[in-house]
C-alpha cells in the first residue's frame, strides 16, 4: 500500500494525467474551432460557443446544423442527445467524490468531460489508489478545460493552417480508443464494448446521434446481463 | 439564423449541458446508488466510448473511398491492440498515426 497523497499532490497528479491525452485533444479542439468558423459562424460567436458549451462533438454538430438552417428545436435536441452521456458520467463519478461545496459542485458540473472522466475513473477503480479523489478529479477537469479552451480558440484562428494531408483528425478516434482500452477489464466489459460498437455502427444513420445512445445502452445491457449470468454460474 | 436566436439556442444548450453534467454531481448526497445500479454503471465507460468511436472509424469518408476507410480501420484495430497491451495513451496515438502514414504510403 503506497502512502496517501496530499490534496496538492492529488490535484497536480490529476491535472498531469491529461498530458498524454493532449495529442488527441489538441487536433480535436482545433478542428472544432476550424469547423465552427467554416460553417459561417463569426469568431466571436464561436468563442462564446466554446466557453458556454465546452463540448466537441456537440459544438461541431450544432455549427453544422446552423449552416443547414435547421430549426432551433432540432439544434437544441441534437446537442442534448449528444451530451446525454454526461448524465451517465455524472452518476458514475459522483459516488467517488465525497463532500464538495456548492462552488466546487458547480465548477465540476461545468467542466466534466469525456477525457477527465475516463482518466479519473481508471484511477478511482484501482484498489490501492493513494490519491484524494475530489482534488484528483478537479485537477483532471481543470487541465482538460484549459487545454480544450486554448486548442479550440487557436483552432478558430490558426487551425486552417494544418495541411489536410497530415490526417491529424485521426488522432481523435485514436484518443477514444486509448481511453476505451483500460475500461476493458473483463469479458463482460469487452462484450459491452463490442455490442455497443456494432449497434452504434448499424444505427449510425438515425437522426440526432441516437445511434450513440442506442449503442451505448445496448452495450451496458449486454455487459450487465452477461456479468449476472457469470455470477449465477459461479454460485 | 438571427443573432437573437443564436444566443438563445447556445444559452439553452449551455444550461442543459450543465444540468446533465451536474445531474448527480449537484444532487449527489440526496441520491444513494444501489449496488445493482453500481454494477450497471461499471459498463458505461466501455459502452459509451465504443459507441462514440466505432461509427467515426467505420464510416470515415463514408463509403466513397473504400480503401481510405480501410486504412483507418486497420490502423485503429492495431492501435486498439497496442492500447490494450500498453495502456499508454500517447503510445497508442503514436502507433495509430504511424500505422496510418505507413498504410497510406504503401497502399
Amino acid at each position: 500500500m503506497s502512502k496517501p497523497r496530499t490534496i496538492k499532490e492529488s490535484f497536480f497528479t490529476g491535472a498531469s494525467t491529461i498530458i498524454p491525452v493532449i495529442p488527441g485533444i489538441l487536433p480535436f479542439g482545433m478542428l472544432t474551432g476550424v469547423v465552427t468558423i467554416a460553417t459561417g459562424i463569426s469568431p466571436l460567436k464561436a468563442i462564446f460557443m466554446t466557453f458556454f458549451m465546452f463540448a466537441g462533438a456537440a459544438q461541431v454538430s450544432v455549427a453544422q446544423l446552423m449552416s443547414e438552417n435547421a430549426s432551433a428545436v432540432i439544434i437544441i435536441a441534437t446537442a442534448i442527445m449528444i451530451n446525454l452521456r454526461f448524465v451517465m458520467y455524472s452518476a458514475s463519478i459522483t459516488p467517488y467524490l465525497g463532500k464538495m461545496n456548492r462552488l466546487q459542485r458547480l465548477f465540476i458540473s461545468y467542466t466534466l468531460s469525456d477525457q477527465a472522466y475516463a482518466v479519473s475513473i481508471v484511477e478511482f477503480t484501482k484498489k490501492d489508489s493513494p490519491y484524494q479523489k475530489f482534488p484528483f478529479f478537479l485537477g483532471a477537469c481543470t487541465s482538460m478545460y484549459v487545454t480544450w479552451i486554448l486548442s479550440t480558440i487557436s483552432g478558430i484562428f490558426f487551425g486552417s493552417l494544418i495541411p489536410e494531408a497530415w490526417s491529424f483528425d485521426f488522432a481523435v478516434p485514436l484518443t477514444f480508443l486509448a481511453l476505451l482500452a483500460p475500461n476493458i477489464t473483463d469479458r463482460p466489459a469487452a462484450l459491452a464494448a463490442v455490442v455497443s460498437a456494432a449497434i452504434a455502427i448499424l444505427t449510425a444513420s438515425l437522426p440526432y446521434n441516437m445511434g450513440l445512445m442506442i449503442g451505448a445502452l445496448s452495450g451496458i445491457f449486454v455487459g450487465y446481463a452477461s456479468s449476472k449470468r457469470k455470477d449465477a454460474t459461479h454460485e | 439564423m438571427s443573432n437573437t436566436t443564436f444566443w438563445l439556442v447556445i444559452s439553452a444548450i449551455g444550461i442543459a449541458t450543465i444540468l446533465m453534467r451536474g445531474s448527480f454531481i449537484l444532487t449527489g448526497e440526496r441520491f444513494k446508488l444501489s449496488d445493482k445500479f453500481g454494477e450497471i454503471l461499471r459498463f458505461i465507460p466501455a459502452s459509451v466510448l465504443a459507441a462514440l468511436v466505432a461509427p467515426a472509424i467505420f464510416y470515415h469518408n463514408g463509403m466513397v473511398e473504400a480503401l481510405h476507410g480501410k486504412e483507418r480501420l486497420l490502423a485503429s484495430l492495431f492501435a486498439l491492440f497496442i492500447a490494450y497491451k500498453t495502456q499508454n495513451i500517447f503510445f497508442t496515438i503514436l502507433t495509430g498515426m504511424g500505422t496510418l502514414y505507413l498504410l497510406q504510403y504503401f497502399l
